[in-house]
């Protein structure tokens, strides 16, 4: 079924929206929900959690890519879901690595952004994607967006691990240059 | 800023960047399938 039929079925309130989700989309969820938990029963949990969160959402908003708005459902909850593991020391797994990477681009320090600084620094995030080769901002994404691990991502661009490592290395140490000049001291 | 704070952020990026990643990918080594068939 096409994006926009299922869509349709959300906004008529059809129960059938949920069903095509699933079938087109859980394997999908379940892949973004397990790269950040690293558990399969949290993460098949999570995913559980992302219907209803859906059914919730969908109306009054309506999604514009239905795939990437599911994975960032996903993505949420799967986070919250580590969030409130690590608090009980229940987890490590990948995300841990991922976050380690991320600490080198901030400070650690409680933030005082607003919403309107977020709002900026998410479009100068996405203004330096654009300055990436499509190669590496598609690494950049696979790791720091999907939580994939480097393993993985090497394996679908057929490069090597450490390759993978060397260029998200080098992307983060740009981010964070680009995002100093511009202001963002994070 | 924290590092959990900042994964977060990065989820934020635009929707259409995330969806052209997994189709630059798959459209030479069907990575979208390998994504759902990663578990």
């Amino acid at each position: 079924m096409e994006d926009k039929d299922i869509i349709s079925l959300y906004f008529q309130r059809n129960k059938i929206a949920i069903k095509e989700t699933a079938s087109k989309y859980g394997n999908y969820r379940k892949a973004i929900a397990k790269n950040i938990l690293s558990n399969n029963e949290d993460a098949e949990e999570c995913v559980n959690d992302t219907y209803l969160h859906t059914w919730n959402s969908i109306p009054p908003h309506e999604p514009q890519i239905l795939s990437t708005y599911l994975g960032k459902i996903t993505r949420r909850l799967s986070f919250d879901k580590f969030r409130y593991n690590t608090a009980y020391k229940r987890d490590g797994g990948e995300i841990s690595l991922v976050l380690d990477e991320l600490s080198e681009c901030v400070s650690g320090n409680e933030s005082v952004e607003n919403e309107l600084n977020k709002h900026q620094l998410i479009q100068e995030i996405n203004n330096f994607l654009d300055t990436l080769s499509k190669e590496n901002c598609n690494i950049f994404l696979y790791r720091y967006w999907y939580a994939m691990p480097v393993t993985d991502i090497a394996k679908r661009f057929k490069i090597t691990e450490n390759n993978v490592s060397v260029t998200l290395n080098r992307t983060r140490n740009k981010l964070k240059v680009y995002l100093t000049e511009r202001g963002f001291e994070l | 800023m924290k590092k959990e704070e900042f994964f977060d952020i990065i989820g934020e990026v635009d929707e259409q960047k995330i969806l052209e990643a997994n189709k630059g990918v798959s459209k030479k080594k069907k990575a979208h399938l390998m994504l759902m068939t990663s578990l």
